[in-house]
C-alpha cells in the first residue's frame, strides 16, 4: 500500500450530481439536458431500453466522455478533473469489461490494489474463490461472465464510497447475479456505499434499488424512490368516448383498436389522480415497475 | 447440389475485395506471361507462358480458391451436408479446371503435356497446402527456394528436363494431396473458433482479414491475442515496481504488448518463438553457404552486415507501425484499460499524466529506433559511404521516428488518422524505406556505391511530402491533446 493521496476536500458534497447534461453523436442526440443527483447511501437503478443512452450518461458521469454541454460532479469535483482523493473513493465497472487481458486475476488485483489506500486483498481473494474463478488464469481466457465478476471484485475490493456499474448483471448467470445484488445491498446497507447501476432487468431494480431513474429517448422521464413509483404512477384507461379528456402531460399514451386510450399518469401534488380518472367509465390500474417500464418505453 | 452451386462456390466463399485482388493478380501474371513471350527464344514460349500461369495458380489456390474450405467448415458446423459436398465438389472441379489452360498451352505449342501438367498440379496442391497448413509453417516459406537448392545439390534432385522428374514430381504431388486431404478433414472436424491460434490453418486468417477489410487498421485485439496464445507463451509480467511511486511502470503494464515489464523468464519466453523461427532459416543459410564457401570470418562479414542493416531499417519501420496499431487499439475501447487508468488514483493530475503517458508511449520505440540508427551508422561509416547514401539512410530512420511521434500524439490527443490515412502512410513509408533497402549492401565493402542524384532527389522529395503530412497530423493531434481534459479518454 504505497498510495499517496491528498486529503479529501469536500466531504459533504453529493456523491454524484449531473447538471443539464447533453450529448450527441453523428446520428443524433443521445442525452438531452439530464439533471440527476444521488444522495449518500442510496442505490439508484438507471433503467432504460437498449440504446437509451445509459452507458453514455454513465461515461459522462465518470469523466470518460466530454459532454457537448452540461457538467457532472463527483463529490463536488468536475468529473473531467477529479483529484486522486476522489478517484480513491470511486469505483466504476464498464459494460463487458476487457481490461488487462494479459494479466491473471491475481496479478490484476496486485496491480490495481497498490493504488487504493483501502484495498481489501482478503476480500478479493475470498470472492475469487467463492465465485469459482481461477486466480492464475489470464483474464483474456476467461468467459465474459467470469471477466465481469473479476472486475466487480476489483471494484468492490477498493471499498469505494461511490460504486458505478454499467449493466453489471448482463453477462452473469442467475446465481452470480443474485450474489452480486446481495453484495450491493450489503455495501449500501452496512458501509453506506452509494451505488448507481444501469440495467434493463426490472427484477434487479426491485430487489436492491432504493431509487430509480428512467432514461428514455435521451431524457430522464422520472426519478423517484422504488416504493414511491408504485404509489405515484398508474395506468388510466379511458373509453373511446372519453379519450379526448385524457391529460396532456401523460408519460405515455397508447390508443387501442376500439378507440379507447391508455395513458400513464402521475399523482398531483395533493396526492389525487388527474381529474380524468373521475370520468364515467375511466379505470385506474396500479402498475408494477415492469409494467411501468413497458408502458412508457414500449 | 447442382452445377450452378458448384460454379458459384468461390464467389460465395469470398468477399468482393478478395475477388478483385485475385483478378488483379491473375491479370498481372497474364501480362507477365505475354511480356516473357516477347523475350523468349524459339521453343521456350510454351514454358514461359506456363510459368507465368503457374505463378498465378499458386496465388489463386493459396488465397482465393482455398477459401472454399471456409464454406465447408461453416457447412459442417451449421449441419448443412449438401453445402459441404458442394464445397468438396467445387474444389475438385476448379482443380481440374486449373489444369486445362496448361494442357491447351502444351497442345498448341506441341510440347509434351505430362511434365507441364504435373508442374501445374504441384502449384495447385502446393497453394492449397499452404492455406490449409498451420500458420507457423508460413514463416518457413521464404526459405523454400534456398532449401530446395540445397536439397538439389545434396540429393541430386531431378530438374524438369530430367527423365526422373515425372517420378519425383508425382511423389511430391501425392504427398501434397495427402496433406490437403488430412488437413481438410481435421480442419472441418473442429470448430473454427478453436483454430484461430498459431497452429490453426492459414485460411482461417483470411476470413478475419476479409471481415475486417480496410476499415479496421488496428490488428487483432488483445483478448483475441491472449486467446490465440498457448498458456506457455503468455507474458510473465514483472509487477515488482508497480505503484503510485512509479507510475511509468503502471502505464507500461496497462499498455501491454511489448511495453509490458517482464521477468527474465518472461523475456526469454517471449523471445523463444522468434529465436526458434530465426534458427531454422539461419541453419539452412549456413548449410547453403558452407556448400559454396570456406568457413571464414571474412566471407561471412558482408552477409552478417547485410542482415543487421536490413533488420535495423525494416525493424525501425515495423516498430513504428506495430506501436501505432497497439496505441490505436488501446485508445479505441471504452471498456478496457482507459477507464481503469482514468480513475486510478496516484497517476498524477491531468497535465502530468498526459505528459507521462506520451513519454511512456514513445520512449521505448524511440530508444530502439535510435539504437537501430546507431547500428546502421556503425556498420556503414567504416566503408566511407557517399554523403548522399548517408543522408538517405538517416532521413529514412528519422522519418520513421517522426511518423511514430506524430501518430502517437494524434491518437492520445483524440484526433487519430482515419483507416485510409493510416493505409496511405503505411504505403508511403514502406515504399520509401523499401527504396532504401539496397543501401546497407551498397555502401558496405571495399567499393562503396553512391545512388544517382536524381534517384536521391526523388526519395528526398517523397520524404518531404511524408514529413509535411506528419507535421500536420502531429500539430493537429498536439492541439487536440492540449484541450483534452485528460489523456485516458477513449477515441471510439
Amino acid at each position: 500500500m504505497n498510495a499517496v493521496l491528498r486529503p479529501i476536500t469536500n466531504h459533504h458534497a453529493a456523491p454524484l450530481q449531473v447538471r443539464k447534461l447533453s450529448h450527441g453523436y453523428e446520428d443524433g442526440t443521445v442525452l438531452a439536458g439530464i439533471d440527476l443527483s444521488l444522495q449518500p447511501g442510496s442505490v439508484l437503478g438507471l433503467i432504460g431500453r437498449n440504446g437509451a443512452g445509459k452507458s453514455t450518461l454513465i461515461r459522462a458521469m465518470v469523466g470518460l466522455l466530454k459532454p457537448d454541454s452540461g457538467e457532472a460532479f463527483l463529490f463536488g469535483e468536475p468529473a473531467l478533473k477529479i483529484s486522486d482523493s476522489v478517484k480513491a473513493r470511486l469505483a466504476y465497472v464498464p459494460q463487458q469489461p476487457e481490461a488487462l487481458a494479459w494479466l491473471t486475476a491475481q496479478q490484476m488485483f496486485d496491480y490495481v490494489g497498490r493504488f487504493y489506500p483501502d484495498w481489501d486483498a482478503s476480500f478479493a481473494k475470498t470472492k475469487l474463490r467463492e465465485w469459482g474463478i481461477l486466480p492464475n488464469k489470464v483474464l483474456g481466457k476467461l468467459s465474459p461472465g467470469e471477466r465481469q465478476r473479476v472486475d466487480l471484485i476489483r471494484a468492490l475490493a477498493s471499498q469505494p464510497s461511490l460504486l458505478i456499474l454499467d449493466e453489471p448483471a448482463a453477462a452473469l448467470d442467475p446465481v452470480a447475479r443474485r450474489d452480486l445484488l446481495r453484495e450491493i445491498a450489503l455495501r449500501a446497507g452496512e458501509a453506506g456505499t452509494t451505488v448507481l447501476f444501469s440495467t434493463h432487468i426490472v427484477s434487479d431494480l426491485e430487489r436492491v434499488a432504493s431509487d430509480i431513474a428512467f432514461l428514455h429517448e435521451g431524457k430522464l422521464l422520472l426519478q423517484c424512490a422504488v416504493d414511491e413509483s408504485k404509489e405515484r404512477f398508474a395506468r388510466l384507461w379511458l373509453p373511446a368516448s372519453m379519450s379526448a379528456a385524457a391529460p396532456t402531460d401523460a408519460l405515455s399514451r397508447c390508443r387501442h383498436a376500439d378507440g379507447s386510450l391508455s395513458v400513464v399518469v402521475e399523482r398531483r401534488a395533493d396526492g389525487a389522480w388527474p381529474e380524468a380518472a373521475l370520468l364515467p367509465g375511466a379505470r385506474v390500474d396500479a402498475l408494477g415497475l415492469e409494467d411501468l417500464f413497458v408502458e412508457i418505453a414500449g | 447440389m447442382n452445377a450452378q452451386a458448384v460454379l458459384l462456390t468461390p464467389w460465395r466463399a469470398t468477399q468482393t475485395q478478395m475477388r478483385w485482388l485475385s483478378l488483379g493478380v491473375l491479370a498481372l501474371c497474364a501480362l507477365g506471361g505475354l511480356g516473357l513471350v516477347l523475350f523468349a527464344k524459339h521453343g521456350e514460349t510454351a514454358w514461359f507462358i506456363a510459368a507465368a500461369y503457374d505463378t498465378g495458380l499458386i496465388y489463386l489456390w493459396a488465397f482465393f480458391l482455398s477459401s472454399i474450405s471456409l464454406l465447408a467448415i461453416d457447412a459442417r458446423w451449421l449441419c448443412i451436408p449438401g453445402m459441404q459436398r458442394t464445397a468438396v465438389m467445387a474444389t475438385l472441379f476448379y482443380a481440374v479446371l486449373s489444369l486445362l489452360p496448361t494442357a491447351i498451352i502444351a497442345i498448341v505449342h506441341g510440347r509434351e503435356q505430362a511434365p507441364m501438367l504435373l508442374i501445374s498440379l504441384l502449384c495447385v496442391l502446393g497453394g492449397l497446402s499452404f492455406a490449409l497448413l498451420p500458420r507457423y509453417m508460413a514463416m518457413f516459406l521464404g526459405i523454400l527456394p534456398t532449401l530446395f537448392n540445397m536439397l538439389s545439390r545434396s540429393y541430386n534432385l531431378p530438374s524438369i528436363g530430367d527423365p526422373r522428374f515425372m517420378t519425383w514430381g508425382a511423389a511430391f504431388a501425392a504427398l501434397f494431396a495427402v496433406i490437403c486431404v488430412l488437413r481438410w478433414r481435421s480442419m472441418t472436424a473442429k470448430a473454427p473458433r478453436g483454430q484461430m491460434g498459431f497452429s490453426g490453418p492459414m485460411v482461417l486468417q483470411y476470413r478475419r482479414a476479409q471481415s475486417m477489410g480496410c476499415t479496421s487498421m488496428n490488428g487483432v485485439d488483445s483478448t483475441t491475442q491472449v486467446r490465440q496464445r498457448p498458456d506457455w507463451m503468455q507474458p510473465q509480467p514483472d509487477l515488482c515496481h508497480v505503484g503510485p511511486s512509479q507510475p511509468d511502470y503502471a502505464l507500461r503494464v496497462a499498455l501491454g504488448g511489448w511495453y509490458l515489464p517482464r521477468t527474465l523468464r518472461g523475456h526469454l519466453q517471449s523471445l523463444a518463438p522468434l529465436l526458434f523461427a530465426l534458427l531454422v532459416p539461419c541453419a539452412i543459410l549456413l548449410l547453403s553457404y558452407l556448400g559454396n564457401h570456406a568457413l571464414s570470418l571474412h566471407a561471412w562479414r558482408p552477409l552478417a552486415m547485410l542482415m543487421v542493416g536490413w533488420i535495423a531499417m525494416f525493424g525501425s519501420m515495423g516498430l513504428m507501425f506495430s506501436t501505432l496499431m497497439l496505441i490505436q487499439q488501446r485508445w479505441k475501447k471504452n471498456n478496457a484499460e482507459l477507464p481503469l487508468l482514468a480513475l486510478l488514483p496516484g497517476l498524477g493530475d491531468a497535465q502530468s499524466s498526459k505528459r507521462r503517458m506520451l513519454m511512456v508511449a514513445m520512449r521505448r520505440p524511440l530508444v530502439f529506433q535510435a539504437l537501430a540508427l546507431i547500428a546502421l551508422l556503425a556498420l556503414t561509416l567504416p566503408s566511407h559511404p557517399s554523403a548522399l547514401s548517408m543522408l538517405l539512410l538517416v532521413v529514412g530512420q528519422l522519418g520513421c521516428a517522426a511518423a511514430l511521434i506524430a501518430c502517437v500524439i494524434s491518437v492520445i490527443g483524440g484526433r487519430p488518422l482515419t483507416p485510409p490515412g493510416i493505409f496511405s502512410l503505411m504505403i508511403g513509408v514502406s515504399l520509401l524505406i523499401g527504396s532504401n533497402s539496397f543501401l546497407p549492401s551498397g555502401v558496405m565493402g571495399s567499393r562503396a556505391w553512391a545512388p544517382p542524384l536524381s534517384y536521391a532527389l526523388v526519395l528526398l522529395s517523397g520524404w518531404f511530402i511524408v514529413g509535411v503530412a506528419l507535421a500536420w497530423v502531429g500539430r493537429r493531434g498536439w492541439r487536440a491533446l492540449k484541450t483534452r481534459p485528460h489523456a485516458f479518454m477513449p477515441n471510439g
